[in-house]
């Protein structure tokens, strides 16, 4: 049984392209099983097509190809409602040099309807060296969000790789707003009281992660940490990685990421684990709560 | 690399669209202010237009030279690459008189060594890890020795020679065969040298950074040159001779670097699979990999 059974979804594009160094890079890295799949409610593209997009997959282990009839994200979600995946690869669209208003994002969709987690890239990855293993893990911890199964895998991607695990959090800009949220919490708002609660939560791990702090606005704090800290992988949460109320989009935080993003949707069933994570969780559940509160 | 008939205008256009977005509404506030608000004396002769647009074209043009010089040469040297393996195959097919029950699997191991190599020049010019691939092509205990070295392909070279050096030993080679298979080894390595080099040398920052800067400057005066002639349908002449020199300058950067993992690049993969489909047929072998063809109109 492989340990990553991976579902890749393509539309062709010079994203995907460039995602297939990031995928080589987990392939060395896990025993993986990978479904290359193309869904359409057009014109159906050649089977040809199919087969020839990222031949390298033809040298894996474990590698088919599957055309899906439909809107891609209601297909994929189809799909993966019949099979279980560990990992949805989803790269990003190319620009297309116009504004896109009515866009629906198809990983937005993912993200919301799929219960796996998603992963993705930013635009310019071209430079990016795909050679070496994952040493850096960074998982964004929001205060605020009270869901950390983002926090959860990325501990357990991170073991397996051998790889050092950075927690990235943000702490708001003084404002009103952030005043009145403070307002019933028992320690002041201070970079120093939010590191030690951090470290007072994970106080019960072997090895204590680093925490990197920033203040300001976590969609640009977050993207310049992981950058900093050398991070060849991202972990959010599905907060963290979509926004938007009418047209719901990947938020600045996935689209400026340096480097790939694993967004954990917040419908991630409590008992979903990748099979090479240890059983029980290693978060236990009272960690499941807000950080800051 | 581009293979269909003609290009579409989803791979021109979000290169351009933000810089001729930007002059559109520049010439047409140039030609508002001269039209509607009297501003006459914006407008200027059109001679320096004349000979700075000549001048850029020039410049664009050593440019763009220069930059397809980088291109047409990795792509010579890609062919060059397959020559060479083809070459290395027949050597090891033909030149090596090993014992019966041995000459099988020196044979192997030299081909497979040499596709071996051309997919971890392929994923070392791109940035990408070598060893899923090279799971299905060699033992694991030679991928082990492997993952060792920073620069994989060139330590594949120095494992053939290893294996050629151990056929000369035993008596399977004479001297004469053996310099013509390092002749090949030499060959190889020079082409994964030049690939190096065309990826880790630029072209020089002033080809790059001179000709956008002259054709940014040189799109904001021509609406200065037509407005007088042209009013309010200055706007959309300006954009379209300033789209020509943008394009120019664009192509000259696409092209500079073959391989950056773009659709410009040097179609390595459908290469190495054509090497590695012709080794196996060499070797006699029945079942090989599937050919692979353009998807979409393009060759990766």
């Amino acid at each position: 049984m492989p340990e990553l059974n991976i579902l890749f979804t393509t539309n062709f594009s010079d994203s995907c392209f460039r995602a297939i160094r990031a995928v080589a890079q987990i392939a060395d890295a896990f025993d993986i099983r990978l479904t290359i799949t193309h869904a359409t409610r057009c014109k159906p593209v050649p089977h040809r097509d199919l087969q020839s997009f990222f031949a390298e997959a033809d040298h894996f282990a474990e590698c088919r190809r599957i055309t899906l009839d439909g809107a891609p994200g209601e297909a994929v979600a189809e799909l993966t409602r019949n099979e279980r995946f560990d990992l949805i690869i989803a790269p990003g669209s190319d620009r297309i040099g116009l504004p896109r208003p009515f866009h629906r994002s198809i990983r937005t969709q993912l993200i919301r309807n799929v219960a796996c987690p998603l992963w993705t890239t930013s635009r310019g990855l071209e430079a990016a060296d795909f050679r070496r293993p994952i040493r850096t893990v960074a998982v964004a911890l929001d205060g605020w969000d009270s869901n950390l199964r983002h926090l959860e895998l990325a501990s357990s991607f991170a073991e397996k790789l051998g790889a050092r695990l950075r927690i990235l959090t943000v702490l708001p800009s003084i404002s009103e707003g952030t005043l009145a949220l403070q307002a019933a919490a028992p320690q002041p708002l201070h970079p120093d009281n939010a590191i030690s609660r951090i470290e007072e939560l994970l106080s019960h791990w072997h090895r204590i992660p680093a925490v990197d702090l920033a203040i300001g606005s976590p969609s640009r704090e977050i993207p310049s940490m992981a950058a900093a800290s050398s991070a060849d992988i991202l972990f959010l949460s599905e907060a963290q990685s979509t926004g938007g109320f009418f047209l719901p989009g990947i938020t600045r935080t996935v689209s400026h990421s340096p480097c790939p993003v694993i967004c954990v949707p917040s419908s991630l069933s409590g008992h979903f684990q990748w099979s090479f994570q240890k059983s029980p969780a290693v978060l236990p559940a009272p960690m499941l709560e807000p950080v800051y509160a | 690399m581009i293979v269909r008939d003609h290009l579409p205008w989803t791979r021109v256009w979000p290169q351009v669209s933000k810089r001729l977005g930007m002059l559109f509404i520049y010439d047409f506030s140039i030609a508002a202010l001269y039209v509607l608000g009297g501003f006459h004396f914006l407008a200027m002769t059109a001679l320096p237009l004349t000979m700075l647009g000549s001048a850029i074209g020039v410049f664009l043009g050593f440019r763009t030279s220069s930059a397809y010089d980088r291109w047409w040469e990795a792509r010579t040297l890609w062919g060059g690459l397959v020559n060479y393996s083809r070459t290395l195959a027949r050597q090891a097919i033909t030149l090596i008189s090993a014992p019966a029950q041995e000459i099988r699997e020196v044979r192997d191991t030299l081909v497979k060594l040499q596709i071996a190599f051309v997919y971890s020049l392929r994923c070392h010019l791109r940035g990408q890890n070598p060893f899923p691939e090279l799971g299905n092509i060699l033992p694991d205990p030679t991928l082990a020795a492997l993952r060792r070295f920073r620069n994989v392909p060139a330590a594949i070279l120095l494992l053939m020679s290893q294996e050629i050096r151990t056929a000369f030993d035993r008596g399977w080679l004479d001297s004469i065969r053996l310099t013509s298979f390092d002749d090949t080894l030499t060959q190889l390595t020079n082409i994964q040298g030049a690939c190096e080099r065309i990826k880790n040398t630029p072209l020089p920052r002033q080809y790059d950074y001179f000709p956008r800067l002259l054709v940014n400057f040189f799109c904001l005066l021509v609406p200065l040159g037509f407005v007088e002639g042209l009013g309010l349908a200055t706007p959309i002449a300006s954009t379209i001779v300033s789209f020509a020199f943008i394009v120019l300058d664009t192509i000259g950067r696409d092209i500079e670097t073959p391989f950056a993992n773009t659709v410009h690049d040097t179609p390595m993969t459908t290469l190495t699979r054509n090497i590695e489909i012709d080794l196996r047929q060499h070797l006699g072998e029945r079942e090989v990999p599937a050919e692979i063809h353009p998807v979409a109109g393009f060759m990766y």
